[in-house]
């Protein structure tokens, strides 16, 4: 990433506008490379001052010292080829200088002479030994071909990005998909994330326990990592508060802007944690795993357990699991009692021994799986069993109240959606569209029922968070229930009306706090 | 109650509402809890009545002291065991740590600035009786009672390691005075500063004050020369750059300061950090800052500075000499030219340890150096310093004569001072000097 002192940009209006480099600057970036390229085979400090004092034309002066700065860091600095051994050289000849020195007349030739004698080489060798090993002596190399303009540009962007994230205060991402990837990802970082669902995305903040206090550079590096995971979710807008010289403005950045992806998530974090689907896989093929399974929201707090487990006979049971990192005896006993306040049993965690950054053991009576090295599904399925799997969220039910009641009741005796309400069952499955200024809850061939004005307000900004909708049973409606206004626009004398049962995810409104 | 969450303290205080007006605590809404920074635990767990660091004492008699690092020690427990003890280079602050460490018998962290200096710490330590000493330096994590770890180290790893440890030793305590947030990631109530050069800018004082503690104790270099430092005589030698560099430096310096004055003048902060920031973003800065390392440069390393520098080795041959440089570039150039053994950071450190063991036998008897024996690293033979010029401060211009004033029978320390007649080497040696008498 560039350091202060290199990263070019403007301010308008409390914006940080990075100095992209477009294609543009390729014509100018290619006059560069070549620079480079021509001094492969020569040294480190013939390179770096051909840099250093490069005047290349079109090049303007802040993205040229952008790109200098991350092109020499993608060359190699290898040790020349030499005779003899630098380190071997010094200890001969300082040591010969030395007796020369104390015999009273200095002579360099004489030193050399002695040195050259005893190392078997010429004066000449000796002398071109003497600091080889020095890194302004190495000879600039190359293990892979220089990228072209087009990659150099996107690197000394993404380098541009994260130095500028190295001076964040906050960072905040909507991440649409990968959510979970980057909340483990700064955790593993040490950072504090606050996370909100807002319909199918997710708003988080990233920040350092110190920021609190005041800015700090203590978690830059941190901040600055997320970036090259970013793209691999589906979208994603960053909002960062940086601190520029004492004043704050915003860094913000969308898919559109150039970034250079890091490779993409692993399917699993860790060899432990593969290893660990692997022997449950293995040996215990009635129990499934899901991988980053959907965060649970419990007493006020977003959860993101690394695995669900449940019996293959019955799925919807399940019951979480958590490798926790780090930990100290307290930690763990923190972490415990809240995750028994929240989610019950159901919640399975799981510490490395060799983790322990406190001065004692596992605390007692703290019930946890201890593991060394490697974690054993039996040890985990050991601690599952005869506690209560996770609760469920209970279904919410769509009540009369949110019903236009009479929507039904308006059609006409041979409509079709009387015979597609007649054939509704309970525990039949339904969805909840919106259709223009209506909501209406639609069976397989066609909607059964529309919302009244009041469940349109309660129900339209949740529709995303429905994650399943049933028939709980289909009541009969007699046209003396509705009121007098509106008898005149009744068609038939009864209509069925449904009583639906919602499996909502968490309150999209509701703000949550994902602890370490 | 105190818990420890990446180098701060969640607290929970049996009344929610107390938690406010507690130091330090500020109310955290990512996490809805009370959250203060760790330094702050000395004052919440005496407010609280509850403790997050393991104090518990694991006293030894430690090494023997001199008088008046009897006093420094005595001083600084005192102080309730926070403060910062002042000595000269060569007076003996590993030595006085160490004890306080023994007699204390506290879990330690020593933080010391580069990792050249781990291993001298930790001898010294064994030495002092200390059983078990770690190390967190140099990717080497070896966590004991007693650990010594850079300060880079000590800042990676004080998010999880910072309530560890019941005292803090700060070896060149100087280096935490500015912006540097390394101690404030450790709960250790107590605390010890050494330094041989305390800053004085108000801001500094006060930020030390806040980390570490007040000076509790201060010897000068004169106080000790003579006794427990050797004695020593400072002398200048002036130079004169060749007519032609004398008139590019005249030059140079002119351009610059022109530049200079016209950003002062409009300049808030008129500090040289802020002006090397403003000056890189324009031409006419950049211009200033090349003209102005251009000059530096110039009288850096010429000719009669060599020919001076060969009259001092020729009739120093049978003495130990370290000589001072500017910048490594110089060093290697000395090196070549004089065949003396350079020591700098990219000289690895079995070879260092092997040099310094061959000077302090004698098999060596001059060494080069740019920074790396500037803090620290122990030359107890060396007699001779010949200063070429480049001390950044008067900080590094003392603790460079420091690295000649360990005491030997019967030693009297030269320190050469090579000085370019008519540039700015003139004005800096004097602030030097007076900074030397000051202590």
């Amino acid at each position: 990433m560039l350091p202060a002192d290199v990263q070019s940009f403007r301010l308008s209006g409390g914006e940080i506008v990075p100095d992209w480099l477009t294609p543009a600057d390729h014509p100018w970036l290619r006059d560069l490379l070549d620079l480079a390229e021509a001094r492969v085979g020569g040294t480190a400090q013939e390179l770096d001052e051909a840099l250093a004092t490069a005047e290349i034309d079109r090049a303007p002066t802040r993205r040229l010292r952008m790109a200098k700065h991350v092109l020499r860091g993608l060359v190699e600095r290898r040790p020349p080829e030499r005779p003899l051994e630098p380190r071997a050289v010094r200890e001969v000849l300082f040591a010969a200088a030395t007796d020369v020195r104390s015999g009273g007349v200095w002579s360099r030739e004489e030193a050399l002479r002695r040195a050259a004698l005893t190392l078997g080489a010429t004066a000449d060798d000796v002398e071109r030994c003497l600091l080889l090993d020095l890194p302004g002596e190495r000879r600039v190399a190359l293990s892979e071909p220089l990228p072209s303009p087009v990659d150099l540009a996107a690197r000394i962007n993404l380098a541009l990005v994260q130095g500028l994230l190295r001076r964040a205060r906050t960072v905040r991402v909507v991440a649409h998909g990968n959510a979970r990837d980057l909340v483990r990802h700064a955790r593993l970082q040490g950072l504090l994330c606050v996370a909100r669902r807002t319909g199918a995305s997710t708003t988080l903040e990233f920040s350092g326990p110190l920021a609190l206090f005041r800015h700090t550079t203590l978690y830059g590096r941190a901040q600055a990592s997320l970036l090259p995971r970013l793209p691999w979710c589906d979208r994603f807008e960053l909002a960062a508060t940086c601190v520029l010289g004492g004043a704050q403005a915003t860094l913000r950045l969308g898919p559109a802007d150039p970034a250079f992806p890091s490779a993409p998530p692993r399917r699993f974090d860790s060899a432990l944690e593969e290893a660990f689907a692997k022997d449950l896989a293995r040996r215990h093929p009635d129990w499934g795993l899901v991988r980053e399974p959907e965060a649970v929201e419990a007493d006020g707090v977003l959860l993101f357990p690394d695995f669900a487990l449940f019996r293959r006979e019955r799925p919807r049971e399940r019951w979480m699991v958590e490798i926790v990192g780090f930990w100290t005896p307290e930690y763990l006993r923190t972490k415990l009692e809240h995750l028994g306040r929240a989610a019950g049993e159901g919640w399975i965690v799981c510490v490395d021994e060799r983790l322990n950054c406190g001065t004692e053991g596992l605390p007692e009576g703290v019930s946890v799986v201890p593991f060394q090295r490697r974690l054993k599904a039996a040890a985990v399925l050991a601690a599952v069993e005869g506690r209560a799997p996770l609760p469920d969220t209970p279904p919410v039910s769509l009540g009369l109240t949110h019903f236009f009641v009479d929507w039904a009741g308006r059609k006409p005796p041979g409509d079709p959606v009387h015979a597609r309400l007649a054939s509704l069952r309970a525990g039949d499955p339904v969805k909840l569209v919106r259709r223009g200024p209506w909501v209406m809850v639609e069976a397989e061939d066609g909607p059964v029922a529309a919302l009244s004005a009041r469940g349109r307000d309660h129900w339209a900004p949740r529709l995303a968070a429905v994650r399943e909708a049933r028939v709980a049973e289909v009541r009969v409606r007699q046209r003396a229930e509705s009121g007098p206004a509106f008898q005149g626009l009744l068609r038939v004398d009864a209509w069925r009306v449904p009583v639906v049962d919602v499996d909502l995810a968490p309150d999209a409104h509701s703000v949550v706090v994902s602890r370490p | 109650m105190l818990t420890w969450d990446r180098g701060t303290w969640v607290v929970e205080p049996g009344d929610p509402s107390l938690a406010e007006g507690l130091p330090g605590v500020m109310w955290d809404p990512r996490t809805r809890c009370h959250r203060a920074p760790a330094w702050r635990y000395a004052e919440l767990s005496a407010l609280l009545g509850c403790s997050g660091v393991d104090t518990h004492a694991d006293r030894r008699p430690g090494p023997e002291l001199r008088t008046y690092q009897q006093r420094a020690l005595d001083a600084w427990n005192g102080a309730g065991r926070r403060g910062v003890v002042v000595l000269p280079t060569g007076g003996g602050k590993t030595r006085t740590a160490v004890a306080a460490i023994a007699r204390s018998g506290l879990s330690a962290l020593c933080v010391v600035p580069t990792r050249v200096l781990v291993e001298p710490w930790r001898r010294a330590l064994l030495d002092g009786g200390l059983p078990d000493v770690g190390q967190l330096a140099d990717g080497v994590k070896d966590l004991r009672r007693v650990t010594v770890a850079t300060t880079a180290a000590a800042r990676i790893h004080g998010p999880r390691l910072g309530a560890r440890f019941a005292l803090l030793v700060v070896d060149e305590a100087h280096h935490h005075a500015g912006r540097d947030e390394t101690l404030e990631l450790y709960a250790a109530p107590y605390r010890l500063g050494l330094t041989a050069t305390p800053p004085e800018e108000p801001e500094q004082v006060a930020r030390l004050r806040q980390l570490v503690g007040d000076v509790v104790a201060r010897v000068t270099v004169d106080e000790l020369a003579g006794t427990f430092l050797a004695p020593y005589e400072l002398v200048r030698r002036g130079v004169d750059l060749p007519p032609d560099e004398a008139a590019a430096y005249a030059a140079e310096v002119a351009a610059f300061r022109s530049a200079y004055r016209s950003w002062w003048a409009s300049a808030v902060d008129r500090s040289w950090t802020s002006f090397m920031r403003d000056a890189v973003r324009t031409k006419t800065g950049r211009a200033a800052l090349a003209d102005w390392r251009r000059s530096r440069q110039r009288v850096a390393w010429f000719e009669a500075k060599d020919t001076v520098l060969a009259e001092v080795l020729a009739a120093h041959s049978r003495d130990r000499v370290l000589v001072f440089t500017r910048d490594n570039a110089v060093a290697y150039a000395i090196a070549r030219r004089h065949l003396l053994a350079p020591l700098t950071c990219d000289i690895g450190r079995a070879e260092r340890d092997a040099v310094l063991t061959r000077f302090a036998s004698g098999e060596l008897r001059a060494l080069v150096s740019a920074r790396v024996l500037n803090e620290g690293v122990d030359v107890p033979a060396a007699q001779v310093a010949v200063l070429t010029g480049g001390s950044q401060g008067s900080r590094e211009y003392i603790q460079r004569i420091g690295r000649v004033l360990r005491p030997h029978e019967g030693k009297k320390a030269l320190v050469v001072e090579l000085v370019t007649r008519g540039t700015h080497e003139v004005d800096q040696v004097e602030r030097h000097r007076r900074q030397l008498a000051a202590g």
